[in-house]
């Protein structure tokens, strides 16, 4: 991952960062010291496995709600669920390789799946949340027919069953499409979200930059209202065979590979989707947003992709955001940071465990001097 | 659900007892409640609280107001139901990120439209988003016309549940509209209400996404919000030991806040039922 910062008034510093450091011993001793059952941390870990079990077969709240929804949703509406997941799962590695439990090092090699993880249960407690109140409201038991069983009074009652189902579905997809808060604690340099991006054109600068902001703010909010009028649609019809029937029509089932890149072997889909290609490698690179500095990263991004058969993405951060984002990476040993192309002399200190000298060789030639003459 | 909610929960416990920093990356030291007193004692938590508190109780009132009175108007089948219905629904499903990046143009201090509007009818010009209580007013009414649209969605529901009998025999006694909406809609949709009423409270304590995008806590912290606040301590300071105790509070705050709301529900539930 290459990242770029911004320049400072008084100069700019070239900076060479390691990936591993030789002063996180401390902070890996106590990640690790956690999780082994001598602490007392990790005895209450032990311990919370049967206590929730028991937990689960008690009566919580009143009868409006269930129990299990309520439990599960209530507690987790709170920042403390995204907090929490971040700091049990991420920073739990240490950056020298040593004493890294190996579940541990899956966990945060796919940190950002845990977060899709919680969305999907956040979307299942909130499917089960609205179900329930469904039920309340219709006063039908989990999965009954009507009493006569009669055929035309069981397709009524089972199409607004069917109805509830949708828009239930919708709604929660629409709600878990928007997230913000655990995806602006849980992501880190290489993904965000579409939320995370619009945010981040906050300290986008310039007057043109207004505009664009408009437009994506528009383009991300052109989905809820497709959202909206679907529901509203299918609320009055009742009619999702269409939607169904619109993923079976027959397609193309030519195989195509989109710029030459080799195609996938071995795909046999019937659907109308192109045979996808095989990436060999994907270079995420995270700047700084805003015209001056961003525009490099983004234009050279589809050539240096098609030239060489890999994938560019560009992650764009506020000023604001990108020492924290770079120095979380980095103090969690994330093995995919590179190198740093500027470093902003603001935010060295914080920087400055987990760099090493810059070799000489690198200290001269015209890749050194190209953009501005060091200050010695 | 263990390991994605009570492992982390248990972790983030022992956590808030500590010092624990990324940056730099000092040794954790065990240091009790230190954390807990620390925020206890700082003003920027109690003003943030408050902060949160007038916000999420302002919005919500006059989210459950406006909602009930949508849901009134829908109920009865007045011509275009239908187009309103997906209208009004709309706005629930856009992006909070995406509503306030356009609400923070709209009421810039200079390229908005509001400020000129405002000055073209001749009144003052409006400091939105540069003073503490216009600030407040404008996060409020964006959460307001965001979040109605749910309400009136639930309360529409509810409307649509209710058994038609009691209305008729009610125009039969020449009961006011007035008299039938409070003493017969009003008691029978009180449970729906409580809900829904719940739900928003809860929701509208964790705002952050409106608050970061429109003024990022500012003018200084007279926006900052509770969620706002633990990610900068967390996030911008690396301070994960008070953030975790910071979490903590905020949860126990939401529970007791949330105990005490559903027992006085529940009375006010039966006293009307």
């Amino acid at each position: 991952m290459l990242s770029c910062g911004s320049t400072s008034a008084s100069g700019f510093f070239r900076a060479w960062p390691l990936q591993r450091s030789r002063s996180a011993g401390s902070s890996c001793s106590t990640s690790s010291r956690i999780f082994e059952f001598r602490t007392p941390s990790g005895w209450f870990l032990v311990v919370a496995l049967p206590v929730s079990i028991w937990l689960n077969g008690r009566a919580l709240l009143g009868p409006v709600m269930g129990n299990d929804d309520v439990t599960f949703w209530f507690v987790s509406q709170t920042h403390i669920s995204a907090h929490r997941l971040r700091l049990c799962y991420l920073p739990a590695l240490c950056r020298d390789g040593k004493d890294r439990p190996a579940p541990a090092r899956h966990i945060r090699r796919h940190g950002h799946r845990l977060h899709r993880l919680w969305l999907a249960l956040r979307g299942v407690a909130d499917a089960r949340l609205s179900l329930n109140r469904f039920r309340l409201r219709w006063k039908r038991p989990r999965w009954s027919t009507t009493s006569d069983g009669s055929a035309s009074s069981c397709r009524s009652s089972c199409r607004w069953r069917h109805l509830a189902l949708i828009a239930t579905s919708m709604i929660v997809l629409a709600f878990v499409w928007n997230e913000f808060l655990f995806a602006l604690l849980l992501t880190t340099g290489d993904w965000q979200t579409l939320p995370i991006l619009l945010a981040g054109q906050n300290s986008s600068r310039g007057d043109e930059w207004w505009a664009i902001s408009v437009a994506r703010a528009h383009l991300h909010c052109s989905d809820g209202g497709g959202v909206s009028t679907i529901l509203g649609r299918m609320m009055r019809s009742g009619l999702l065979s269409g939607s169904i029937n619109d993923l079976h029509k027959g397609g193309n089932h030519e195989e195509t590979t989109t710029d030459g890149c080799p195609a996938a072997p071995g795909w046999h889909g019937g659907s109308p989707i192109a045979r996808p290609t095989i990436r060999v490698w994907t270079l995420n690179v995270s700047t700084q947003n805003g015209p001056a500095i961003a525009l490099g990263s983004v234009g050279r991004r589809r050539g240096l992709g098609k030239k060489t058969c890999g994938e560019v993405n560009v992650i764009e951060f506020p000023f604001g955001e990108l020492l924290s984002k770079i120095l979380t990476a980095m103090s969690q040993g994330h093995r995919r940071l590179r190198r740093d192309r500027f470093c902003s002399g603001l935010g060295l200190p914080d920087f400055a465990p987990f760099m090493s000298s810059m070799p000489a060789a690198l200290q001269e030639g015209s890749n050194w001097e190209d953009i501005h003459p060091t200050l010695s | 659900m263990l390991v994605v909610s009570l492992f982390p929960l248990i972790y983030a416990l022992t956590v808030s007892f500590q010092t624990v920093r990324i940056v730099p990356p000092t040794p954790p030291r065990f240091v009790g409640l230190a954390n807990y007193a620390e925020i206890a004692g700082s003003a920027r938590f109690w003003g943030a609280i408050w902060t949160t508190a007038l916000i999420t109780f302002l919005s919500v009132a006059l989210q459950y107001a406006l909602g009930f009175m949508l849901a009134l108007a829908l109920h009865h089948n007045v011509p275009g139901t239908a187009l309103y219905r997906v209208t009004f629904l709309l706005p629930m499903f856009l992006a909070p990120v995406g509503v306030a990046l356009i609400a923070r143009m709209i009421f810039h201090p200079y390229l908005g439209p509001v400020n000129d509007a405002m000055a073209g009818l001749g009144f003052a010009y409006v400091p939105f988003l540069t003073e503490k209580w216009p600030a407040i007013m404008v996060l409020a009414l964006i959460d307001i016309w965001q979040w109605t649209p749910f309400v009136t969605l639930l309360m529409l529901a509810g409307l649509q549940g209710l058994p038609q009998e009691v209305f008729e025999a009610a125009r039969v006694d020449n009961i006011s509209a007035w008299r039938r909406f409070w003493g017969i809609t009003f008691p029978m949709l009180l449970p729906l209400s409580v809900a829904v009423i719940f739900i928003r409270l809860i929701e509208g304590f964790k705002i952050i996404d409106t608050v970061f995008v429109l003024t990022g806590g500012g003018p200084g912290t007279a926006t900052e919000t509770l969620t706002l606040f633990a990610y900068n301590e967390g996030f911008k300071k690396f301070n994960l030991g008070l953030t975790s105790a910071l979490s903590f509070l905020f949860l126990i705050v939401v529970i007791v806040f949330g105990t005490v709301y559903l027992a006085a529900a529940q009375r006010v539930t039966r006293r009307f039922a």
